[in-house]
């Protein structure tokens, strides 16, 4: 009876598993996937550019007119094309910002001068509170309670020349210029 | 507008550097302030990086390879010009960049060059709270229409992610503003 049963399966296994394909399915696969996913891919892009045509799903931001509200102080553009032909290597310093703030530092130094004329007038000062002072200097630096800028700093050491920079100009151009954007955004 | 390829190869030549570099500065000035203006906000911070935007323009223009249109160049030197900008700002800060934009956007109330309406302001509020290179491409495509192409060889996105992330960022907007309404 087992021999028998052995005996059938041996004659299906040879014959097949009896299912079949349409003449060639398989040989053409790649190439009917290929179209498929085209084919999805171009309905996707045309269902993301439906949902970006359509309107009605923003109701709130469509009541908003198209402008950003930003202006700028009369006659600036015109200014800043003559004022960037005239200097090209140099940068025009904003009177309504950085020379208001250096006017203000200068009266507060004035102020201060002033009074240490006075103090040192009437007290003598000694090294050690000189050394002192320094340090109190180096701390407020050291924990920001200076704030530094590029420009003043500049300004300030006009007169000292970097003879050696460690990068040469076209290094740090070609470093913005090639520099990934997403990179920045993630890295800060 | 003066053929672009014209205007590179006079940007070269140091006989007609300086009648083209006026050239340049007056077709590019108002874009590029704009853009820039966008994404730092104030006046007086875009005025800064847009001149440093040009001397950088000018100072390497040799080195300009042609690869891009020269406008889309400009606009990614100016792009990175900003974003360096924010980034160095809130480390001086000891700040994150959406903190500190969160804080730029308040001072706009108290800004003497933003004219915008209470609905504007809320606007911008809602833009800044966006991933920033949601940011970039919602302010480029909203209130610039420029076109994705463009866009992309600026951000260097392909067409596709632009119009995701500008998808993306127009519902995130509209629900902040549903929801201050």
């Amino acid at each position: 009876m087992d021999q028998e049963k052995k005996n059938i399966l041996n004659e299906i296994k040879k014959s097949g598993t009896g299912f079949n394909t349409p003449e060639g399915y398989l040989e053409s696969l790649e190439d009917r996937m290929g179209k498929t996913f085209q084919d999805l891919k171009n309905s996707k892009a045309k269902e993301l550019d439906k949902a970006i045509e359509k309107t009605d799903d923003f109701p709130s931001l469509n009541k908003i007119d198209r402008k950003h509200g930003f202006s700028v102080p009369k006659g600036y553009f015109d200014q800043l094309e003559s004022e960037l032909t005239k200097s090209k290597n140099t940068k025009i310093i904003s009177l309504n910002d950085r020379n208001k703030r250096l006017f203000y530092l200068s009266i507060a130094a004035s102020i201060l001068l002033f009074f240490g004329i006075q103090y040192m007038n009437t007290t003598e000062i000694t090294s050690e509170q000189l050394l002192l002072q320094d340090q109190e200097i180096a701390n407020w630096i050291e924990a920001d309670l200076i704030h530094f800028d590029a420009n003043e700093i500049a300004e300030a050491f006009s007169d000292v020349e970097l003879e050696d920079p460690f990068y040469t100009d076209e290094e740090i151009f070609s470093y913005l210029n090639d520099i990934d954007i997403e990179n920045l955004i993630i890295e800060n | 507008m003066l053929d672009e390829e014209v205007l590179i190869v006079q940007l070269k030549d140091p006989q007609t550097r300086e009648a083209s570099y006026r050239t340049l500065i007056s077709t590019h000035k108002e874009r590029l302030y704009w853009h820039i203006r966008k994404i730092v906000l104030n006046h007086e911070d875009t005025d800064d990086i847009l001149q440093n935007t040009f001397i950088k323009v000018f100072k390497h223009i040799d080195t300009f390879k042609g690869d891009s249109k020269l406008y889309s160049w400009m606009y990614r030197i100016a792009t990175n010009e900003s974003l360096s900008f924010l980034n160095k700002k809130a480390k001086q800060m000891k700040t994150d960049l959406s903190d500190l934009q969160e804080q730029r956007v308040q001072n706009l109330k108290a800004d003497v060059y933003f004219d915008g309406d209470e609905i504007q302001l809320k606007l911008q509020e809602a833009i800044i709270s966006l991933p920033q290179k949601q940011q970039l491409v919602f302010n480029m495509r909203y209130f610039d229409d420029m076109k994705y192409e463009e866009i992309s060889d600026i951000l260097d996105t392909s067409v596709g992610a632009l119009k995701a992330s500008y998808h993306h960022a127009r519902k995130k907007i509209e629900l902040q503003l549903m929801n201050k309404e």
